[in-house]
């Protein structure tokens, strides 16, 4: 898939409607996976999808001198989230293997049909993992989000934040150590 | 490697992000100081934990809607502009 995005962006760059069309239909799941994650409600996750595409299309002639459309369009959906955030609340601020780890986290992860039981746990802990999250600043929280939750790498993240590595680096760093803090009794 | 000189390397270690040199000397400490384990335990707990954080789906049509609203807007406002020149 990743093969035919320079493609499609440069017919979007140069006024193909269908392309634009298929770039949403690529991007708008992981864009609304983010804005949901670090807002933490439909609405506003809609207008961070509707508002980002928006952007993207006002700007398209920039486009051709982005590096990488995924992360640019991440940098417009997180910068876009970052002033929602601020707006609603104000100024307060892999290892895919888990046969070794500790209890609960394997008890709720390990199952692929849960019971009404587990399923009960299971949002109860994703609610706890979104509380601990929200108690974050926004580029932590940010952060964490994109690298730790949806899988970006420090550089992608260094690239969508507009920072250097080593503040991804430290923000994890605090973010983690916070979130280590909070969520103590899960781990 | 200390503890002291291990710790900064865990978080690292945990998203298997070290060189091999490093990544070996780390592995060594940790085999053998249960206080270090203990902590790259946790740091692989946190990592798998967030790794799983999901949301709740929107409804099955929501993503064709929005898409259909962002082409409805973005051709509305190329309309106007193409007017105004």
């Amino acid at each position: 898939m990743s093969d035919q995005i320079p493609e499609l962006v440069k017919g979007f760059v140069s006024g193909d409607e269908a392309d634009f069309a298929e770039l949403i239909r690529i991007f708008r799941r992981k864009i609304y996976s983010v804005a949901y994650k670090f807002l933490g409600n439909h609405l506003d996750a809609d207008e961070v999808v509707q508002e980002t595409f928006v952007r993207i299309y006002r700007k398209r002639k920039e486009l051709g001198n982005v590096k990488y459309f995924s992360t640019f369009l991440v940098r417009v959906a997180s910068n876009y989230s970052i002033d929602l955030l601020r707006k609603r609340k104000g100024h307060s601020g892999r290892d895919d293997d888990t046969n070794s780890l500790p209890g609960n986290v394997q008890l709720v992860l390990s199952k692929k049909v849960p019971t009404p039981s587990e399923e009960y746990e299971n949002k109860r802990l994703m609610t706890e993992i979104k509380l601990a999250l929200d108690q974050l600043p926004p580029r932590q929280k940010l952060t964490a989000i994109l690298h730790d939750v949806e899988g970006f790498t420090k550089s992608e993240v260094a690239d969508i934040l507009e920072c250097p590595k080593a503040t991804v680096r430290s923000n994890l760093h605090i973010a983690r150590s916070k979130l280590k803090r909070i969520l103590k009794d899960r781990l | 490697m200390t503890c002291g000189e291990v710790q900064p390397f865990i978080e690292d270690y945990a998203d298997n992000s070290l060189d091999e040199h490093t990544k070996k000397q780390v592995k060594e400490h940790i085999d053998i100081c249960p206080d270090c384990q203990g902590d790259f335990d946790i740091s692989v707990s946190l990592k798998v934990l967030l790794r799983a954080f999901t949301t709740e789906e929107p409804e099955c049509d929501y993503f064709e809607k929005a898409t259909s609203l962002i082409i409805a807007k973005t051709s509305s406002e190329a309309s106007k502009s193409e007017e105004v020149h």
